[in-house]
């Protein structure tokens, strides 16, 4: 199906760019232009701290700012490394992000699918209820997690860290509308075969719905990355910490320095742009999957 | 379908007030347990006594605001003296970074999770004070533990009778200049100016020639009235007393210096954060705040650095006190081991380890006999070591501003939200002081109502 | 009776549910109901809890920075037709299949992941007094004299709203650039065969057809935006809402409450307020959306 949408995508869009001389240059002149001035408007201020880490020794507060560094220097990112264990901060990250990010489409590719695909008695109620948590309030939230984390045995335990976050009703949501626009045939036919319930889920629908999968591991990532007070809740152990409130640390009062926040910064958001750049396409169909339905 | 989904809606809708009910039982029941395990006073002091005879294998967790990695050798070191001088505790340090420090704080408590020792700014301290959560040091400390800190300090933190931390460590307030900016506007860059009127002309001067503003007014305003003797609050803390002639004057005074533009309204919503930010751009001439900023201007931009002179503070009047922001120490009340816990903080703020901080980074100690030490004297040639030497003879004037009330900070916020209010315009210096002591007095009556 | 087909299918369904549904009665139904409560008691966490009946709905609605609060999440309800109609013309813009579209791509993307606290410096320092955006303001000569954009009482909440457009932008670009995919082009086709011009075909075709898009999106942002946080919180910082609460939205003066005065009991009882008003408006944004012949949820 996505496959099939893809090749849609790709009949359409040749259709729309058939060659007419005349559009052929003109529409880039006026598209290129409006990208390029839209591009900066939302690149500004990450160009600027991009431009403010590669200074060196310089006044980054200096006005009018220098744009431009000259020389370009390193000397901002080594200096962060030897400030604090980066690479270990890196690592608990990695490691909290990917364990979130599995666990939580695990738990809600496997609610999702029977919300979506099978009547059973209870659902409607299921359904309700996820509904209005959206609504609801959640002021004692983090306190009632910490109590709950802590019974569980699991505080300062990354397993601590991830599981208040391992479900998420959104994802649900958003899968379960994938699981729907698949056409019973699928099913139909994958029975007659003699498939069991589960293969048919895991061997014929999941692969169905990677679009949705990548729209939801874009998002989780995103979350899991940059969560900076609930690790410090949970964890003791300050080499636990991931990135985020490790980076904290940069602007203490007694060290506060503006070009290592800045290369600070821009080492924690290039993983996420890597991601990005990885399930862009999918991540696209996915939501078109997620609200069509 | 439709129709089942609203039925459903219904009947969820009767489940989850059914189980709010059940839910508000069963948190009744948890929190009265929690507050068993939380003893009230009486019983703290029965658990100080019971634990006259040392414990073996005390654990003390002990919580910093955001002062790792810099001075992790500092930390480490002091633990590891403490422990071996005191073989039956151990120290578990744990740093967090401040801006998390509320939230891990709380859900700790909740879970059940207390810290014993923990590093605190005085508002913060105050209102878990407030809230009957810390432990009362002139209950359970000894004299000779308390009588090390200078008086000021230690009674920041009190309300009534009783006091709720020992104070660590702390940051003086110096005026710094931009002598290259004083240059520009033909001033001798050695002649910093030495009251608030030389402020003023200095900065008047510094503004028709540059073009550039001077400094951004961050005084603690209800400080600076209590400097100028208005009692702000009666004898019986009942009654609100602001509208007095002092308060008019000084209000007038410094809406008129945002009115000469003097001061950028920036100022008024930015406060020092911005002062040091413009400062640091080369854009602003002055900066009246703590020396320990001044690592931050030698950070970022050292051609501004090179090129600061630091000088006493001006003063309002001439013998005034001078508010500082204080860093404490508090042991609450869930902690299991107070005894131990007091000894602890105690030792990581006493002389020894005050002085030795103040020799790793630029804080003034908090006790008598460490700011006696001739390293508060010697001046070296830098800016740093210049603000040491000026700063550390105003401690024994040094405290924390607090009216010593419960929730005070509701009384100071309904000063500021007007005072602000008017600095940007909204409202004349006469209006200001009549809104403010309308909405401090409310704020005062319902804390009385709701504490006594 | 049910078939073994269906029965096994039952059991099947259970299996599966079961432990996404244990996860979310322990870490979302259980706090939301424990939470509840709450707001009919004086809880602060780390002093005796007792029951007050009404008394923290009573203070709220005589509390005026709280109701100044609600009044101002309600203006930053602007943000959302802005953010959809922006963002539906970035869509257009990068739904072509011209030569390094995917890099404006990811860069429109780039505020989304940005994180807040260094957003908010590099916008700090544009908004000020002697910032970059008076200096290109005022070279154009449409300001006079300079604008202190946080510290004006009329104009900081707007200021922190522009960055809230700013970084959600990409996001909602994305959901938009979704639906323009997924949009038969023959319409459009068709429609610049009979001589409509782009302008035309955009708001007479395009947007008609991402209608259900820009339900979903218009949601998502009411939702965010009327519990706007973090923007406020850390353009306003050191002193949330300044000036004089101003910018003060409910969900930073809940935190405010709770966090800072350790007053959760409060808290609890602002946010109720605060979700009755949500869900009056998810309720009337439904409606209205409904009436155009859409459905989205199954």
């Amino acid at each position: 199906m996505a496959e099939v949408q893809a090749a849609f995508l790709e009949t359409k869009s040749r259709r729309i760019t058939k060659p007419r001389s005349f559009k052929r240059i003109v529409k880039p002149l006026i598209l290129y232009p409006l990208m390029i001035i839209t591009a900066l408007l939302c690149l500004g201020p990450f160009l600027w701290l991009l431009s403010t880490s590669l200074k060196t020794n310089a006044n980054v507060f200096a006005f009018p700012p220098q744009f431009i560094p000259r020389p370009i220097s390193f000397n901002n990112y080594i200096k962060v490394f030897e400030f604090m264990p980066l690479w270990h901060h890196i690592y608990n990250t990695v490691l909290i992000s990917g364990m979130g990010v599995a666990l939580n489409l695990i738990t809600c590719l496997l609610m999702a699918y029977p919300l979506a695909r099978i009547q059973f008695p209870g659902r409607n109620t299921i359904f309700v209820a996820m509904i209005s948590t959206l609504i609801l309030p959640n002021a004692a939230g983090m306190i009632v997690h910490f109590v709950t984390i802590q019974k569980f045995g699991l505080y300062n335990t990354y397993l601590g860290v991830v599981l208040p976050a391992a479900v998420s009703v959104f994802n649900v949501f958003l899968l379960r509308q994938a699981f729907i626009t698949i056409p019973n045939e699928m099913e139909q036919s994958a029975r007659i075969d003699g498939a069991g319930e589960f293969r048919i889920f895991w061997n014929i629908m999941v692969p169905m719905v990677r679009p949705a999968i990548a729209t939801v591991v874009i998002f989780d990532f995103l979350n899991f990355w940059n969560s900076f007070i609930w690790p410090v809740v949970v964890l003791s152990d300050k080499e636990k910490y991931p990135l985020a409130p490790a980076l904290q640390y940069l602007q203490s009062d007694f060290s506060f320095n503006f070009p290592y926040i800045a290369a600070g910064t821009i080492i924690s958001i290039i993983p996420i742009i890597i991601v990005f750049l990885f399930l862009q396409k999918q991540f696209i169909n996915g939501m078109v999957g997620a609200v069509k339905g | 379908m439709a129709r089942r989904s609203r039925l459903t809606a219904v009947l969820l809708a009767v489940v989850m007030m059914m189980t709010m009910v059940l839910a508000a039982c069963g948190s009744n029941n948890e929190s009265s347990s929690a507050s068993n395990s939380a003893p009230p006073t009486g019983s703290a002091q029965q658990s100080g006594e019971k634990s006259e005879a040392p414990k073996e294998n005390v654990q003390i967790d002990f919580w910093t605001l955001s002062l790792s990695p810099n001075f992790d050798d500092y930390i480490n070191g002091r633990i590891k003296k403490f422990e071996s001088e005191n073989p039956n505790i151990k120290v578990k340090w744990t740093d967090i970074p401040y801006n998390s420090a509320e939230n891990k704080l709380l859900t700790s408590i909740a879970g059940g999770n207390t810290p014993d020792v923990v590093n605190l700014n005085t508002v913060l301290a105050l209102t878990l004070a407030s809230k009957n959560a810390l432990v009362d040091l002139n209950a359970e400390a000894t004299e000779e533990q308390r009588s090390i800190y200078f008086e000021k300090m230690y009674n920041s933190t009190a309300l009534g009778n009783s006091a709720y931390a020992f104070p660590w460590y702390l940051t003086g307030a110096v005026f710094m200049y931009n002598k290259k900016i004083y240059e520009e506007a033909g001033l001798d860059p050695n002649t910093p100016p030495k009251n608030w009127d030389e402020v003023v002309q200095q900065a008047k001067t510094i503004k028709e020639k540059t073009g550039k503003y001077s400094f951004v007014y961050t005084n603690h305003i209800l400080a600076d009235l209590r400097e100028l003797g208005v009692p702000i609050l009666n004898e019986d803390k009942t009654k609100v007393m602001i509208n007095t002639p002092e308060v008019l004057k000084h209000a007038k005074w410094v809406k008129s210096l945002y009115d000469q533009e003097l001061i950028p309204k920036d100022g008024v919503t930015g406060k020092y954060t911005y002062n040091i930010d413009q400062f640091q751009a080369g854009q602003m001439a002055m900066l009246m705040t703590g020396p320990q900023f001044l690592n931050r201007v030698k950070e970022n931009a050292p051609d501004v650095y090179k090129n600061t002179g630091v000088a006493e503070l001006p003063r309002l009047t001439q013998d005034g006190d001078i508010v500082t922001a204080l860093m404490n120490v508090v042991i609450p009340k869930l902690s299991d081991s107070h005894k131990e816990a007091i000894a602890f903080a105690n030792y990581i703020t006493n002389d020894e380890s005050q002085l030795e901080f103040a020799k790793v980074v630029n804080i003034l100690p908090s006790t008598k006999q460490a700011a006696k030490d001739p390293f508060f004297t010697t001046e070296a040639d830098d800016p740093e070591s210049k603000a040491k030497v000026i700063t550390a003879k105003q401690l024994d004037r040094a405290y924390d501003f607090t009216f010593g009330l419960n929730r005070e900070n509701d009384i100071i916020k309904a000063f500021n939200d007007e005072w602000d209010k008017m600095l940007l315009g909204q409202q004349t210096p006469e209006e200001m002081i009549k809104a403010a002591e309308k909405s401090m007095q409310e704020k005062l009556d319902a804390i009385n109502a709701e504490f006594k | 009776m049910l078939s073994k087909l269906n029965r096994n299918r039952l059991r099947f369904a259970y299996l599966m549910i079961i432990p996404g549904f244990m996860l979310m009665a322990v870490f979302v139904f259980y706090p939301i109901l424990y939470g509840l409560p709450l707001a009919f008691t004086n809880y602060s966490v780390v002093d005796e809890m007792k029951w007050v009946g009404w008394k923290n709905f009573d203070r709220a609605f005589k509390d005026p920075i709280f109701i100044k609060s609600i009044w101002n999440s309600l203006i930053y309800l602007i943000v959302v037709p802005i953010i959809q109609l922006i963002s539906i013309l970035m869509a257009i813009l990068v739904n072509n299949r011209l030569r390094g579209v995917q890099f404006f791509r990811v860069a429109y993307f780039v505020p989304v992941v940005t994180s807040m606290v260094a957003a908010a410096i590099a916008w700090r320092w544009m908004f000020q007094g002697n910032g970059i955006l008076n200096y290109l303001l005022q070279s154009a000569g449409l300001i006079g004299k300079p604008i202190s954009y946080l510290a004006e009482a009329d104009v900081a909440l707007f200021a922190i709203m522009c960055v809230t457009v700013w970084k959600g932008l990409g996001y909602y670009m994305m959901i938009y650039l979704a639906g323009l995919q997924s949009i038969p082009s023959e319409m459009q086709e068709a429609a610049r065969i009979d001589g409509a011009g782009r302008a035309k075909v955009i708001w007479y075709i395009t947007i008609p057809l991402l209608k259900p898009f820009v339900l979903l999106c218009s949601l998502i942002s009411m939702m965010s935006a009327i519990r706007v946080f973090d923007e406020v919180y850390v353009m306003t910082a050191p002193l949330p809402g300044a000036p004089f609460n101003a910018t003060m939205t409910s969900a930073v003066y809940t935190y405010e409450k709770a966090f800072r005065d350790f007053d959760f009991g409060y808290a609890a009882a602002l946010g109720l307020i605060v979700s009755l008003i949500v869900m009056v408006i998810s309720i009337i944004m439904f409606k209205y959306g409904r009436k155009g012949g859409m459905s989205y949820y199954g």
